[in-house]
């Protein structure tokens, strides 16, 4: 009896009953805490920098360069940035309704996949390539000016291109799936049965809308807006590249700060801007999310 | 009203939701259809439409890959760093992303939400920033790091994508099977070698060929990071734009939208594959 008692004999372990050990915590940590530690440190070295000296950013003490922030030049950039990422946010939140009422409602899995591959190549393909597109199309001699021409006669060129317009399409344009994915999160999570209760009680589709599909939806759309004014605050290569050297952002101005211009705490200080900025946005993408769980939990 | 509209899946409605969502999408795509189709031209310049198809700019370049004259567009020379950048990228994100996946996914510790924050981090964190630290950092040190500081700083940006990837796949994997594993006398090295790598292996696999595009189509911080000797593709490509326009770079360009395209249905299939796609 006592061989059954027993059919497997216990393998060679030291401690019988002791807990399964696991590699220790700190070192699976350690290589991907590195890299998030360099990041810090970065953020720390620009904090460092903007309350340094022009010249002695590592050994000098000053406010100046927040000061410079709330000159009118500066502060009609940052302004200006925050607009136009407010107003890319409203616009995309505005084109990603009907796509994400698209990949909600379509009963064709290849149509879905397909319109979610349509919307993250323009955020994955390099904005360079992008862009040489847009020049081609918006360009002095691109197709539309070509378009218009035809059709009107007038044969002064109007770009679209180097400008504000230019800038605002690539920022909406590089910044849809972000988006479409959460309010399509939204989307789906509304049971059929309430469109159909709706319809049933005799509320025509527009108060449907109005009174069931956007209430319910509008949490995932602000998240989306959210994330995308988060996203185009720091801005840099859409209005590189778009914007010619008219359209400035915060970003840019960054880039000339510590670069030609070499005022490096000015540079600094717009960094922790930036940062104090991407942080914010976080938290109340945060915000809205938690609440939204709190009311469907 | 009939029935059918009640969902809004059929009739105008329906059609109207069809009809926008292909307009916006054609809006979307139309620069990269154009960049495409400008690539086949025949003519010298980038008019459109082409006055005929051919392949004269894809011989273009193929000459400047590997003809004689190579090494003067620089266009191999960036074309394998970048490659080479993107590689690196990705193994310096399954390195470090993988054991800190399985940390998070299994551990039970305190500060696990801190550290789930911190990783989410370099997505939301602006590029610019970190590139001109990282410019600040690598001139104070005074040392020459060739390759290696935008591979770090790929690495960076890249570890969020690797690890929510790698994340997902491990919290797929039953515990038990692990917990079967050890009590029949498995090492902890050889569970993590012998049942969660292989079954994370999809996850995994998926996440770094996202690092890998990612890396191969930045820009930001390889234009603050690059230097005279290590000179990446999205580098030529813009100082291309800013000098001669000829439709050889469309070329180029177009050879680009193939391989991203191709990685995205590879990223796709492992994904879709394993019934978890969004």
């Amino acid at each position: 009896m006592t061989a059954i008692e027993n059919p497997v004999a216990p393998l060679p372990s030291k401690e019988k009953n002791a807990p399964i050990r696991k590699p220790p915590i700190r070192l699976l940590l350690l290589p991907a805490g590195t890299l998030i530690g360099l990041l810090l440190v970065c953020a720390l070295v620009v904090l460092r920098m903007s309350v340094g000296e022009r010249n002695a950013e590592w050994t000098g003490w000053s406010l100046r360069a927040y000061m410079q922030l709330a000159s009118s030049r500066n502060l009609g950039i940052i302004i200006d940035t925050i607009w136009m990422a407010l107003l890319s946010a409203l616009i995309t939140t505005l084109v990603a309704f009907p796509i994400a009422l698209f990949l909600t409602r379509t009963t064709s899995p290849i149509a879905r996949r397909l319109v979610l591959i349509a919307i993250l190549l323009p955020m994955i393909i390099s904005l360079l390539v992008q862009s040489f597109g847009w020049m081609a199309i918006l360009g002095p001699n691109g197709l539309l000016n070509q378009a218009i021409s035809a059709a009107t006669g007038i044969e002064r060129p109007f770009s679209l291109l180097f400008n504000r317009a230019g800038v605002m399409l690539g920022l909406v344009q590089t910044s849809i799936p972000l988006a479409v994915l959460p309010a399509a999160a939204a989307l789906r999570s509304i049971p059929l049965s309430l469109e159909e209760a709706a319809n049933v009680l005799g509320a025509n589709r527009i108060r449907t809308y109005r009174h069931i599909i956007l209430p319910l939806a509008w949490p995932g759309m602000a998240a989306g807006a959210i994330l995308v004014f988060g996203f185009n605050t720091g801005a840099f290569v859409v209005p590189l590249l778009l914007g010619g050297l008219k359209v400035t952002t915060i970003a840019v101005v960054i880039r000339d700060q510590m670069g030609s211009l070499s005022n490096w705490p000015l540079g600094a200080a717009l960094s922790v801007l930036l940062i104090l900025l991407a942080l914010a946005v976080q938290s109340l993408n945060r915000l809205i999310v938690r609440t939204n769980v709190e009311i469907k939990g | 009203m009939s029935m059918p509209t009640a969902t809004g899946r059929f009739g105008i409605e329906w059609q109207l939701v069809n009809g926008i969502t292909c307009m916006l999408l054609a809006l979307m795509l139309a620069p990269i259809c154009m960049v495409l189709v400008i690539s086949f031209t025949s003519g010298e310049t980038l008019q459109f439409p082409p006055p005929a198809l051919s392949l004269r700019w894809y011989q273009e370049v193929w000459t400047m890959l590997v003809g004689p004259d190579a090494g003067i567009g620089r266009l191999r020379e960036s074309l394998l760093v970048s490659l080479e950048i993107a590689a690196l990228t990705s193994l310096v994100c399954v390195l470090a992303g993988v054991p800190a996946s399985y940390a998070l996914v299994r551990y039970r510790f305190a500060g696990k939400t801190l550290i789930e924050e911190l990783i989410g981090l370099p997505v939301i964190f602006p590029a610019v920033v970190l590139g001109i630290a990282l410019l600040v950092l690598v001139s104070a040190s005074g040392l020459d790091f060739g390759i290696f500081q935008i591979v770090v700083a790929h690495s960076i940006i890249g570890l969020p994508f690797l690890m929510r990837n790698c994340m997902a796949a491990m919290r797929g994997i039953d515990p038990m099977l692990e917990e079967a594993a050890m009590t029949l006398g498995a090492s902890a090295p050889k569970v993590f070698r012998e049942i969660v790598l292989p079954l994370a292996s999809g996850g995994i696999a998926s996440g770094a060929i996202l690092v890998f595009i990612l890396s191969f189509n930045e820009f930001t911080l390889s234009y603050f990071l690059y230097s005279v000797d290590v000179f990446p593709l999205s580098i030529w490509l813009f100082q291309q734009a800013n000098t001669s326009f000829s439709p050889a770079v469309f070329a180029v360009s177009s050879l680009i939208v193939v391989v991203n395209v191709a990685a995205v249905l590879v990223v796709d299939a492992v994904i879709g594959s394993r019934g978890s796609a969004a």
